[in-house]
């Protein structure tokens, strides 16, 4: 048993050793299997105040890279449960629905959630979002690293976000995916 | 001759108001729900009696409302992107009609009354307008209403999800006369200017 391990050892060391050789040759090699992450940002990430269990939180996506990702699910610390919904109209009627299998980040392009449309869903709020208020929500995507955005509170019946900002107010800090 | 000049008149007549009535239900009934035009008229048999619970709890009916007119809208306050979008569009036509909104009073009512007590329905409402009324009541009291209205309003697998269920419904807005006969209905969507000109006509 002793005898094996001996030999292990040395094995391992020379094989990290070889790996680090080419990284050390390959430098570009090494920076691009990193950057081959796909990489998407948040831009006027907004949610509606609310006094009552539920808000809709709002944002645009743009996926920098030259291929499809997908929004999968968002989580946030403010709400019980939170979901990626659309909202539909079938004759006349309303309906959310819940985006099970996420929603494509077009390549290159943008993923825009608004009114009407695609919004994350925030169930069970554990307090009121009051006007003004900021708070995170984590957005994980298929390709790209997590992201988290930081959604300025706007008034009830906000139709959009702040205007003339381009992202300052929607900060974000890329994560590490942990999977 | 004469017997069967007058027999084909009376044939082609028939045929000519069966074909009419047809174009004229189908344009009424049959792209109503479309929303193709902003703006749908038609549909004598909406609104009518009612009795439900305002946001201070009290039971109201439609006398109540006598004498003003009235945008009515159905939602529920566990809707994050429609009702708000409706509903901020209520506030900029109370603001629009500056003096003039003392002659109106928008309401909503809910079609999730198990969620929506009176305090809740007050709470979300005044966040949009003082003068927004939130209207709820028993389920009965709800089913009767929409019925009265045409209105749907169903919950979408509230056993599996009791906390958090979703609730399908009607996207109107309905503007209704001072003696609660139906002015005309909206299809969501319809900008605050135009609901504000169709109540100045009635002013
Ligand atoms: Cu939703």
């Amino acid at each position: 048993m002793k005898d094996i391990k001996m030999i292990k050892f040395p094995r391992m060391v020379a094989m990290a050793l070889v790996v680090c050789a080419s990284l050390a040759a390959f430098p570009v090699a090494a920076v691009k299997a990193a950057g081959s992450h796909a990489v998407i940002s948040v831009e006027n990430a907004w949610a509606r105040a609310s006094k009552v269990k539920v808000a809709g939180a709002f944002m645009t996506l743009n996926n920098k890279s030259t291929s499809d990702d997908i929004l999968l699910s968002a989580s946030s610390d403010v709400a019980k449960r939170v979901e990626i919904h659309t909202t539909k109209t079938v004759d006349g009627v309303m309906k959310m629905i819940e985006m099970e299998e996420g929603v494509v980040v077009p390549a290159s392009g943008s993923l825009v959630l608004k009114p009407g449309s695609y919004h994350v869903m925030l169930m069970g709020l554990k307090h009121p979002l009051k006007e003004g208020d900021t708070f995170a929500i984590r957005l994980k995507f298929k390709h790209a690293d997590e992201v988290e955005a930081l959604v300025t509170v706007m008034a009830a019946g906000a139709m959009e976000g702040m205007k003339h900002e381009h992202g300052s107010h929607s900060m974000q800090h890329k994560k590490h995916k942990h999977d | 001759m004469n017997r069967f000049f007058t027999y084909a008149v009376s044939v082609l007549v028939v045929v000519g108001l069966v074909i009419a009535a047809f174009i004229i239900a189908n344009e009424m009934f049959g792209e109503r729900i479309q929303g193709t035009s902003r703006t749908i008229v038609g549909a004598p048999q909406i609104g009518g009696p009612f009795t439900l619970v305002n946001e201070d709890g009290q039971q109201v009916t439609e006398e109540d409302f006598k004498g003003k007119l009235m945008l009515v809208f159905f939602g529920y306050t566990f809707c994050p992107d429609v009702c708000p979008t409706e509903l901020n569009v209520f506030s900029e036509v109370m603001e629009a009609l500056g003096e003039d909104a003392e002659n109106v009073v928008p309401v909503f009512i809910t079609v999730d009354p198990d969620r929506d007590t009176a305090e809740v329905i007050k709470e979300y409402t005044d966040a949009f307008h003082p003068s927004i009324i939130g209207l709820t009541g028993t389920p009965e009291q709800i089913t009767h209403v929409k019925k009265q209205y045409r209105a749907y309003g169903q919950a979408v697998e509230k056993e599996k999800d009791p906390e958090f269920y979703l609730v399908d419904h009607t996207s109107f807005t309905y503007l209704m006369g001072r003696d609660g006969e139906m002015i005309t209905v909206f299809s969501y969507g319809t900008k605050a200017e135009e609901i504000v000109a169709n109540i100045e006509k009635l002013l």
